[in-house]
């Protein structure tokens, strides 16, 4: 069986919904008069996961757009990128993360070759730092740190 | 009287040589982003948001508005020399626009979208200005009760009459509060949602989540459609002088249009897009002779792009005089007001009068900067087109990289917005909108101190919404959206006026 769209949305929205009863169910709901922190995240979260069931029964009732397989390249990439920059801006400096982050994110693209984004990486890395650094004075550490 | 020392007031905030600098940054970053493919306002807002943390709040808000409404400027270039819309305002502007430009008129039709937008901006923010100590006067009586209902209203309104099947925005807004539930517990002191993350504990950022939701995705969408191929005019553009006829056929077309932007703008959800299509619609069917319409008629630029100028700068009423944002963008507003320590809300205007008259007259100096921006510095944004996305797409990923992690140096927010970025992606395959998620995420903690203290004057009792009468009117208007909403021919009759 194919999964339809309204089929997968419905069990996300159950999914959130459950998780935000669960992960709340410790604290006080408290009374109307003196309304506690776990009484509006529960109310919220329990429409969340009605509107979750209503999309799920829909789904076998109305068909909807079955799920599409898209390419799985960019979206690796530009998010290992991302997570290649937050690992290493603290201790390797920004000088190193940019190239990381521009290499890999050039690599996401169609058409990749060597030449052009070792370049793009080059320019772009010294331009963030004459513009983040230089100009704008962030508080950023530019160089690796040893120690 | 007092309207002429308000301005006098503005004026003299936003003649300022720093805030004439930033208004001027504002402007041509959005002509810049209007032009260039897969970057929205949206995206860059928040991009450059953490880098106005140093600036006095007047100069970043004139700096952050100048790019929304720059944007509208820039959207209509793309629109009509290569039929591309550089911002989904801009849709109806190809139609029109790029006849023209086959046909050899693209200068006329560049100035005409610039003086039609300038006139709009301009009229636009008159209108913000008589408009706006009114409507803040009406609501500064408000109790919780009726302010909460307010949010209710405004989001719902937002929500539906904006893109998207109606059942699963309202599931977006109740997501985006439960994300804005996140942090300590205002009144109780109690960790929610945090998992003990130290990052988590004063709320999860929401520059960080935006620009997951909206930049990274934009980002990942564009590679994966493969932005690669665009077809670039290479005809040069040559005297951009309009005729005396076009002229004399664009002005009425252009009040016209104003007047449409400047009434649908206010309304929440509405704003620059859905104005530029009733423009053209209306434009069309007065019109004595609508077959030219399509084949560059003049009409049909003018009006739809001075109403999408009208629109984004009306949209700033209710967030400047309410504190409810009725576009994305408006929510990002609201956000950056907050950062920079000021509460929204009515009482801006009273306490903080010279952020409040600085920011429009800016938005009327902006509009002046922006007729200079565009035609005689035209060259420069048609040598913008050639810029290749796979080049482009690079140096947005370091501004947001070096953004998100600026706001609080720390690399748990660059995870954050990773997260949010697969999240953002994984509701885009599943048809969600993404705008209602960050409206509901910025107005959450809001909307839970009004129901509390609703709450805390009533003892408790929740027929105090229905029972005061501010607050029964305003619900009512939410629940009748919603049951309209859920009418099986609203979804057809709302996209078939977007599509005629």
């Amino acid at each position: 069986m194919r999964i339809s769209q309204d089929l997968a949305s419905g069990i996300l929205l159950v999914v959130i919904g459950a998780l935000g009863i669960f992960l709340i169910k410790d604290l006080p709901m408290g009374t109307m008069f003196r309304i506690g922190p776990a009484l509006m995240p529960t109310a919220v979260s329990a429409i969340i996961a009605l509107i979750g069931l209503v999309m799920v029964a829909r789904a076998w009732v109305i068909a909807s757009p079955p799920l599409q397989a898209k390419a799985i390249k960019p979206v690796a990439m530009v998010l290992l990128a991302f997570t290649a920059f937050g690992l290493l801006i603290e201790t390797a400096g920004l000088v190193v993360s940019s190239l990381v982050l521009i290499l890999m994110g050039a690599f996401a693209a169609e058409k990749f070759t060597w030449k052009h984004s070792i370049v793009l990486a080059v320019l772009l890395t010294a331009f963030s730092v004459l513009l983040f650094k230089v100009m704008l004075k962030l508080p950023l550490q530019v160089w690796p740190q040893w120690n | 009287m007092e309207l002429i020392t308000n301005l006098a007031l503005g004026l003299s905030v936003a003649f300022t040589p720093v805030n004439l600098l930033y208004c001027f940054i504002g402007t041509f970053v959005g002509t810049m982003i209007g032009v260039l493919p897969g970057l929205g306002p949206l995206a860059v807002i928040t991009m450059l948001l953490p880098f106005t943390f140093g600036l006095p709040p007047t100069s970043a808000l004139i700096m952050l508005a100048g790019i929304y409404y720059g944007a509208q400027y820039g959207g209509s270039t793309t629109a009509i020399l290569i039929n591309i819309p550089g911002e989904n305002s801009s849709v109806v502007s190809c139609l029109d626009g790029h006849s023209m430009a086959k046909q050899g008129r693209a200068g006329p039709a560049l100035s005409i979208a610039a003086i039609g937008s300038f006139v709009a901006g301009s009229v636009a923010t008159i209108l913000i200005a008589v408009a706006s100590p009114s409507l803040s006067l009406a609501v500064r009586n408000f109790g919780a009760a009726e302010y909460f209902a307010l949010m209710v209203l405004g989001l719902t309104a937002s929500v539906l009459l904006a893109r998207g099947s109606p059942i699963k925005s309202v599931a977006m807004v109740l997501v985006g509060l439960l994300l804005g539930f996140i942090g300590t517990d205002a009144n109780t002191g109690e960790s929610r949602y945090t998992f003990d993350l130290l990052g988590l504990s004063d709320g999860i950022g929401f520059i960080a989540v935006s620009m997951g939701l909206f930049g990274l995705t934009e980002i990942i969408l564009n590679l994966q459609l493969g932005m690669n191929n665009r077809d670039i005019l290479h005809s040069r553009v040559t005297g951009l002088m309009p005729t005396r006829d076009d002229l004399r056929a664009a002005a009425p077309a252009i009040i016209r249009g104003t007047f449409i932007g400047s009434l649908l703008g206010v309304l929440p959800g509405a704003g620059a897009m859905v104005s530029s299509f009733a423009a053209y619609v209306i434009e069309k069917k007065i019109a004595r002779d609508p077959s030219r319409f399509g084949n560059g008629a003049i009409e049909g630029l003018a009006a739809p792009e001075s109403a999408n100028n009208a629109a984004a700068q009306t949209s700033f009423i209710p967030m400047l005089t309410l504190g409810i944002p009725g576009t994305p963008v408006m929510a990002l507003m609201i956000g950056a007001m907050m950062l920079h320590g000021i509460a929204p809300g009515p009482q801006i205007l009273t306490k903080q009068p010279e952020l409040f008259w600085g920011l429009i007259a800016s938005m009327w100096i902006g509009n002046a900067m922006l007729l200079i921006i565009n035609l005689p510095m035209i060259g420069i944004w048609v040598s913008l087109l050639r810029v290749p996305y796979r080049s482009l797409f690079p140096a947005i990923m370091i501004f947001c990289a070096v953004g998100v992690y600026t706001v609080s140096n720390a690399s748990f927010d660059v995870f954050v917005m990773v997260a949010f970025g697969l999240f953002g992606y994984i509701l885009y395959l599943l048809d969600f909108e993404l705008a209602p998620l960050l409206l509901g995420m910025i107005l959450g903690p809001m909307m839970e101190e009004h129901f509390r203290r609703a709450m805390v004057v009533a003892r408790g009792d929740l027929s105090t919404f229905v029972e005061r009468p501010i607050s029964l009117v305003l619900l009512m208007m939410a629940l009748l959206l919603l049951v309209t909403s859920a009418m099986p021919n609203f979804r057809s009759k709302r996209d078939g006026l977007l599509q005629e």
